[in-house]
């Protein structure tokens, strides 16, 4: 698409009143067109005043009321069942298989192959499995295997969840998702009684089988999930889960 | 006199589960949140339905919540309209939309013209610049951002060609700019 025509459509864009094919090329557009960027941001920026436009009505009490009761009808259900300390869960940040320490690397990379029927997830990860002998043995007899399945958005997708010992990461190997523009990306979520917390990113190269770490005690789950999100994750899921395996 | 917290503060009392951080970002975004759905939905009891969700969800999704990667006003905001026009759209049995929560929408640093919009008493500058918009304009920014229609819904709603409303839409946001600029807001980023 040419600035001409995206200039015609980066308000549509910034009100989300453009239709999915088009939303995709804006993006496609923008994320390498600073000038349009630039323009996109602060038809964003007006847009993200226009709640302010609005005449301003007093909610009735009782919704403070009955939203703090709620609150605290929660509360009281997780005290009676201890959930994970917040200190305990790490932000799922960026974070890529191939940008982890090595010596975990190369552990996890050893594992693969040494559980079996796993030497199949990828040539690339073999240069580096002569550097973690000691920990193999030790990994192994610890180690969890766990079938993760695609849903209808991605029929097509596999995948295995590794949990590695005691270790506060697992490993989460895919194949079968479709490679996603540069300004989105997939975003792993751990999920309790539904509350989903971020555990890391990862992308597909086309063709390609990923591979990412997950971090987080999967015991302390009861469902992994991948979505697809924008570029650089967000706080909370927005996308549909395209991946997913019981814990 | 207690001394206000940051929204930031407050996110992080949401993470040890403190019921009066939920109570104080209510008391600070409830009504905002409200009035919105109430815009988009003209009905008191479903935009209650709606704000309570939203802050519930909130509450018990603190953990996940990144601060780093948005404002929470923005996200209460975001996801306010959001659900209003999933609502709207289940009521007057249109197609559901795919109205996917963007990040842009609420990671861009928008609190510089939001805080200089909001300290104008009473909103009352940003309806003004709005109410001088020619009305087909103002019409065509409120059915996309209140209304959740797509650009070639409103062409079919208003009856005018596809191209007419893609040119409406920038042009009202065009006007907007320069009407907040002529009262002395800064809008460049
Ligand atoms: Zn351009």
């Amino acid at each position: 698409m040419e600035c001409a025509q995206v200039a015609e459509l980066t308000a549509a864009y910034a009100l989300a009143a453009l239709p999915e094919g088009e939303r995709r090329e804006v993006e496609a557009h923008v994320a390498a067109c600073p000038e349009c960027r630039a323009r996109l941001a602060q038809e964003q920026a007006l847009v993200a005043v226009l709640p302010l436009a609005v005449e301003q009505r007093a909610p009735p009490a009782r919704l403070k009321t009955r939203l703090l009761q709620a609150a605290r009808a929660d509360l009281a259900t997780r005290e009676r069942q201890p959930d994970t300390p917040a200190h305990a869960r790490r932000r799922g940040g960026p974070r890529s298989f191939f940008a982890t320490p090595l010596p975990y690397a190369a552990a996890a990379v050893l594992l693969l192959f040494a559980v079996g029927g796993l030497a199949a997830w990828g040539a690339q990860l073999r240069s580096l499995n002569r550097q973690a002998d000691a920990e193999l043995a030790r990994l192994r007899s610890s180690t969890r295997i766990l079938a993760a399945q695609g849903t209808e958005a991605a029929p097509g997708a596999s995948g295995q969840v590794l949990q590695l010992g005691e270790q506060q990461r697992a490993l989460l190997l895919v194949r079968g998702l479709p490679t996603l523009p540069p300004d989105k990306t997939y975003q792993v979520w751990l999920l309790k009684d539904g509350k989903p917390v971020g555990a890391g990113l990862f992308q597909v190269e086309a063709g390609r089988e990923a591979a990412a770490v997950v971090t987080g005690d999967l015991s302390r789950y009861d469902l992994l999930a991948v979505t697809v999100e924008p570029a650089g994750g967000l706080p909370l899921p927005s996308g549909a889960i395209v991946l997913k395996a019981g814990l | 006199m207690t001394n206000e917290r940051t929204d930031q503060e407050l996110i992080a009392a949401l993470q040890r589960q403190e019921v009066q951080a939920l109570e104080e970002l209510y008391d600070r975004f409830g009504g905002l949140a409200y009035s919105l759905a109430f815009k988009v939905l003209g009905d008191g009891s479903l935009a209650e339905d709606v704000v309570q969700e939203v802050f519930f969800n909130l509450w018990r999704q603190a953990q996940s919540f990144d601060g780093s990667r948005g404002s929470v006003r923005a996200w209460l905001l975001a996801s306010s309209r959001h659900r209003s026009i999933d609502f709207l759209r289940r009521r007057q049995a249109k197609a559901e939309r795919d109205v996917e929560l963007s990040a842009s929408e609420f990671r861009l640093n928008t609190d510089d013209l939001w805080s200089q919009v909001a300290n104008h008493l009473d909103h009352g500058l940003l309806r003004q610049a709005l109410a001088q918009l020619p009305e087909s304009q103002r019409q065509a920014l409120e059915l996309a951002y209140f209304g959740g229609l797509t650009q070639a819904e409103i062409a079919d709603a208003t009856d005018v060609p596809l191209g007419t409303v893609k040119g409406r839409l920038r042009l009202a946001l065009e006007k907007m700019k320069d009407l907040l600029e002529s009262q002395g807001i800064r809008t460049a980023g």
